[in-house]
């Protein structure tokens, strides 16, 4: 074929020998009218273009005015995809063409391409050759539809690239003459122009959040599909000693030996979640890992980020503070457990060798010795509460059998102060899932608050039901009530009432607050009736379906309340 | 003739509490036999297998949790009966204890040596 190059530098016309193009006859009238046409068409197509957001659409939009405008077997588009990196192919067919025509048509575009185009675009040569297009029409084998007898090339630009090409080819000899040719380039001009100013807009969006991500102290690494990473900030790089872009993830995945990194970020991309593990580690620094699914402007998730978040130092203080607690809660208990185990030799039945008043001392002693105790036992568990961090974990469990065995440690104390305990249980409840140690400190709390607040001799009364799609636990007891005025303040820390002060001196104030603190954690609640002189009654709510689950950093420590 | 008495092994490394648990628990009938660390508590409950330990966790040379595991480990420890008898109660040595069947795990200051008593022989009755 013969090759003739117009004067406009960048399109390429091949047509037969002799083809007259510019000398093709026409009425003034008919010049006219397919002028006014052309000129519609411009107009619309760049108003259709302002809500196309790529090229690939862009060219959609161009076809359909192609298709009603000029003659053609088929017009195929190589673009480049900017936001998936890679090439496509898409050929429009007007009428039946054989594969062989279209081989022949992917192949004089793929060179033009591989000419026009910058090396960064192109990338390997192999992936531009291995393209499928797309086709939009009737393939035939019809041995007439082979031969290309009039076509030309147009390119696609954005921001003075050439990122693709548009490529317009007949079966019929003498076609395209240089004012269709021309009109073909305007519209492909037009839907670049469009396109390239929005990804300009774009690119300078995505250009100030660079600079944002980059500057932050949080590691943040950005991937695609294939899971390559594209892009890693300062901090990331720091924190993983791995360089900023172009490795796999599975090499940032085997930093980790505490989680299966990869099997997270598949799970984030595939069910597009945001995932969090809030403490995970590398070599003897501690994160928060978050996994974001990425979604392109079409909604589909086109890749994913890993943010980590340095906790070193509150881990480093966690540890500290729990080192602290296991180290007070030794050293302070083990003389509180001599005090009190000597005090109660001096004062058994046995002893007769002391006189009323060295025995009134010794009983002194040892109500002091067990308030030491119960503030220390308090202290311990708040600091816990205090920090938001204790976990909760359920399984499935009878509420009954954990209140049961709750109870069980209450048993010494309910003698104590001669106090029976009545029991009604509701049969054959569902066991649901609970935090037993949780659930313990609640029936703790409660009971042995109803046990301490009614006088010697008394009665409490403990029930467990299943009232419609809640299970509920009923304490109540015929004790000292808690003033009205005071009602509203009972489950703030710290807060004893006013009439039962001056009765017990061995209240934390704690109780009621860490019971509050774990229900609203857990997804229950508590309510309460109560009337000073007469008696309280508290009521435990929890949903059949169980406690929520929390990942805590520590399971909250066993309470003891008496 | 052989010895009626239950014997205890309490391994206690402050002096304090040791001597107020061996008092009561001779009162009520037991022969006692004492350790204050992990180590010799190990050896004197494999030499002269107590029908009860009654086992501390902070303990000097070898801690409490350690010498329960290394007890399992005997043929006549693994079902020897263990109390744990300590001033942490955290939920990990709680779990520890239990995984190695101890059968109670008691806090010290929340018991009378009246109630520990009672506990202890709850177990030996078991």
């Amino acid at each position: 074929m013969d090759q003739i190059t117009t004067l406009q530098p960048n399109v390429t016309i091949n047509n037969k020998p002799g083809a007259a193009v510019e000398e093709n006859i026409v009425s003034m009238e008919e010049y006219l009218q397919r002028v006014r046409i052309q000129q519609m068409a411009i107009k619309t197509l760049s108003e259709e273009l302002t809500h196309v957001l790529d090229l690939g659409e862009a060219v959609d939009v161009v076809n359909k005015y192609l298709w009603e405008i000029i003659d053609y077997s088929a017009a195929t588009y190589i673009i480049y995809n900017i936001q998936e990196g890679r090439f496509e192919a898409r050929s429009y067919l007007k009428e039946s063409v054989s594969s062989q025509f279209l081989t022949q048509v992917k192949k004089e575009l793929v060179e033009y391409i591989q000419k026009h185009s910058e090396e960064a675009i192109v990338g390997s040569a192999a992936s531009i050759s291995d393209l499928v297009p797309l086709i939009f029409g009737v393939v035939t084998d019809e041995f007439s539809k082979n031969n290309i007898n009039s076509s030309f090339i147009t390119p696609l630009r954005v921001g003075g690239k050439i990122v693709g090409a548009l490529m317009v080819t007949s079966t019929k000899e003498d076609l395209y003459s240089k004012e269709e040719i021309e009109f073909a380039d305007m519209l492909v001009k037009i839907a670049s122009i469009s396109v390239a100013r929005i990804h300009t807009f774009i690119q300078s969006l995505h250009s100030r959040t660079e600079t944002l991500v980059k500057s932050i102290s949080d590691g943040v690494v950005m991937f695609d599909q294939n899971y390559q990473v594209t892009f890693a900030n300062e901090a990331m790089m720091k924190y993983t000693g791995l360089p900023d872009e172009g490795y796999k993830l599975e090499e940032l995945s085997r930093l980790f030996d505490d989680i299966k990194l990869m099997g997270l970020v598949k799970k984030s991309l595939k069910e597009n979640i945001y995932i969090k593990i809030p403490r995970t580690q590398i070599s003897r620094f501690w994160y928060e890992l978050g996994v974001i699914p990425i979604v392109n402007y079409k909604g589909t998730v086109a890749g994913g980020a890993i943010i980590l978040h340095d906790i070193t130092s509150i881990v480093q203080i966690d540890t500290a503070k729990t080192e602290f607690v296991s180290l007070a809660s030794h050293q302070l208990r083990t003389p509180l457990a001599a005090i009190r185990w000597y005090t109660e030799m001096l004062l058994s039945k046995g002893n007769d060798n002391l006189t009323s008043d060295q025995r009134e001392f010794v009983e002194v002693i040892l109500t002091s010795n067990k308030r030491m105790i119960n503030l220390v036992n308090s202290l311990l568990n708040v600091s816990r509460l205090e920090l938001g961090t204790f976990a909760v974990d359920p399984k499935n469990a009878d509420l009954i059998e954990v209140t049961e065995s709750a109870l069980e440690e209450l048993i010494p104390y309910a003698e104590e102060k001669k106090i029976t305990l009545e029991k009604n249980y509701q049969e054959n409840l569902d066991k649901l899932p609970l935090d037993i140690g949780l659930m313990s400190i609640i029936v703790q709390n409660l009971v042995s608050n109803a046990i301490k607040y009614s006088p010697e001799g008394n009665k409490v009364y403990l029930s467990v039901s299943r009232e419609d799609a809640r299970y509920i636990i009923r304490v109540k007891d015929s004790g000292y009530g808690i003033p009205i005025e005071q009602q509203q303040q009972i489950f703030t820390k710290l807060f004893r009432a006013d009439n039962v002060k001056t009765k017990h001196t061995e209240g934390t104030g704690l109780g009621l607050y860490i019971v509050k603190s774990i229900l609203d954690t857990v997804g229950g609640k508590i309510s309460f009736k109560s009337k000073e002189g007469e008696g309280t009654e508290f009521v435990v709510e929890l949903p059949v379906s169980g406690m929520k689950s929390r990942e805590g950093i520590k399971p909250l420590e066993k309470y003891r309340v008496y | 003739m052989q010895d009626e008495k239950n014997k205890l092994l309490i391994v206690e490394d402050d002096e304090f509490l040791l001597n107020a648990l061996e008092r009561s628990f001779s009162e009520h009938g037991y022969d006692i036999l004492k350790a204050t660390d992990g180590e010799k508590g190990l050896s004197l409950a494999l030499r002269e297998h107590p029908d009860l330990i009654l086992l501390d966790i902070v303990l000097p040379k070898m801690d409490g949790i350690t010498m329960l595991k290394k007890l399992r480990k005997d043929s006549w420890g693994e079902t020897a009966k263990v109390v744990m008898l300590s001033n942490l109660d955290r939920v990990d040595y709680q779990e520890a204890s239990f995984e190695n069947n101890a059968s109670r795990y008691l806090v010290k200051t929340d018991w009378t040596l009246d109630q520990l008593t009672k506990k202890v022989l709850e177990v030996l009755s078991e």
